[in-house]
């Protein structure tokens, strides 16, 4: 599967040599040259020095041949725009969209996006720690 | 009327002031604490601090009672998100985002943002009206629609030029609105108006739709 990634997070960074070491074809894009730096290359595992809310950059990444399309940088607003950008601009069949605010990740998992909160996540499973 | 205004600066603050002056009710969002600190400084307590794009931030500017949202902030995606909150959360009748980058103005009209401001844009077309050479001048985008107003001067040496409107081969949906002739009469663009050399030609056309048009006007003629 190809599959395009924006923002190279610690847990951006981890699903993208996951995914590569699966057999996938993953782009990671990011705007800060340093955050890359933790990723080795290879044919399975590209990186792009690039803005994920700009179209050229997006095509420049592959989003055109994309299957899936991940959006976990660090800012809610602009993993909206971008997973938005692919959705209906590239139309991307997968998009997933990491949303901090609890809040805006149920609207817009009722606007279609797939959407993850590590918010709801953590404390979901700091409770169940608690509980157990 | 009751408006929010999500970013304060140059735009916001001076789009702040005239809604003051005209007397409507003015809420300003604004993120960075030495802006919010100018705004309350001179126009008085209208302004809360933190981001516009947040659900909790557009609740505590009581966004349920708005009549408008306009966000003018520098980032496309901080303008987008808090049009959506607004709409989908709030019920905002209306919501304006400022477009930075061109290219968003389609995805921002299909995601719901009601009015959209593209200041290079108009830019632009002030450019391409001050320039000696212009190919063809974008005068004014129709409001929901995909269609805008264009301006072309017909060159004396045009195939067109001496042609009456009924021969020329227009791209379907691109319609001739008006002629302006040399010495800036307006008239009435019937079908058997013959093109001078010269006028100018203002029609309604696409973005895709603009070239083939520019072509049938301005194309030498080969004798």
């Amino acid at each position: 599967m190809n599959i395009v990634i924006s923002g190279c997070s610690r847990a951006g960074a981890m699903i993208a040599r996951r995914l590569a070491s699966q057999g996938n074809t993953v782009t990671v894009v990011d705007s800060n040259e340093e955050n890359l730096r933790c990723l080795t290359e290879s044919i399975e595992l590209r990186t792009l020095l690039g803005d994920a809310t700009q179209d050229e950059d997006l095509v420049m990444a592959g989003i055109e041949q994309a299957e899936a399309f991940l959006a976990v940088e660090t800012k809610d607003a602009r993993n909206i725009l971008a997973s938005q950008k692919a959705l209906h601009t590239f139309g991307v069949k997968n998009v997933i969209c990491h949303i901090a605010d609890p809040i805006r990740q149920q609207m817009y998992a009722e606007l279609g996006l797939k959407t993850v909160s590590t918010a709801n996540i953590l404390s979901d499973m700091i409770l169940e720690g608690l509980y157990s | 009327m009751y408006v929010i205004i999500v970013g304060c600066g140059k735009v916001g603050y001076h789009l702040t002031r005239a809604l003051l002056e005209a007397e409507h009710e003015v809420l300003v969002i604004e993120r960075d604490s030495q802006r919010y600190a100018y705004v309350v400084d001179r126009q008085g307590s209208i302004a809360i601090s933190g981001d516009g794009s947040e659900a909790s931030v557009l609740e505590e500017a009581g966004a349920s009672r708005a009549d408008v949202l306009i966000a003018v902030t520098g980032l496309d995606e901080d303008n987008l998100v808090a049009c959506q909150v607004a709409k989908r959360k709030f019920r905002v009748p209306r919501t304006i985002a400022l477009v930075n980058n061109p290219q968003n103005d389609d995805l921002f009209r299909k995601l719901g943002v009601d009015v959209i401001v593209s200041h290079t844009d108009i830019i632009l077309s002030h450019v391409e009206e001050e320039l000696p050479q212009h190919a063809l001048v974008h005068l004014l985008p129709l409001p929901g629609s995909k269609r805008h107003l264009v301006g072309v001067q017909i060159p004396p040496d045009a195939e067109a030029a001496g042609k009456p409107l009924e021969s020329l081969e227009l791209p379907q949906g691109t319609v001739i609105a008006l002629l302006v002739d040399e010495e800036g009469e307006p008239e009435v663009p019937s079908p058997e108006k013959v093109l001078q050399p010269n006028s100018e030609v203002i029609a309604v056309t696409t973005a895709s739709d603009e070239e083939a048009l520019y072509n049938v006007l301005t194309r030498v003629a080969v004798s």
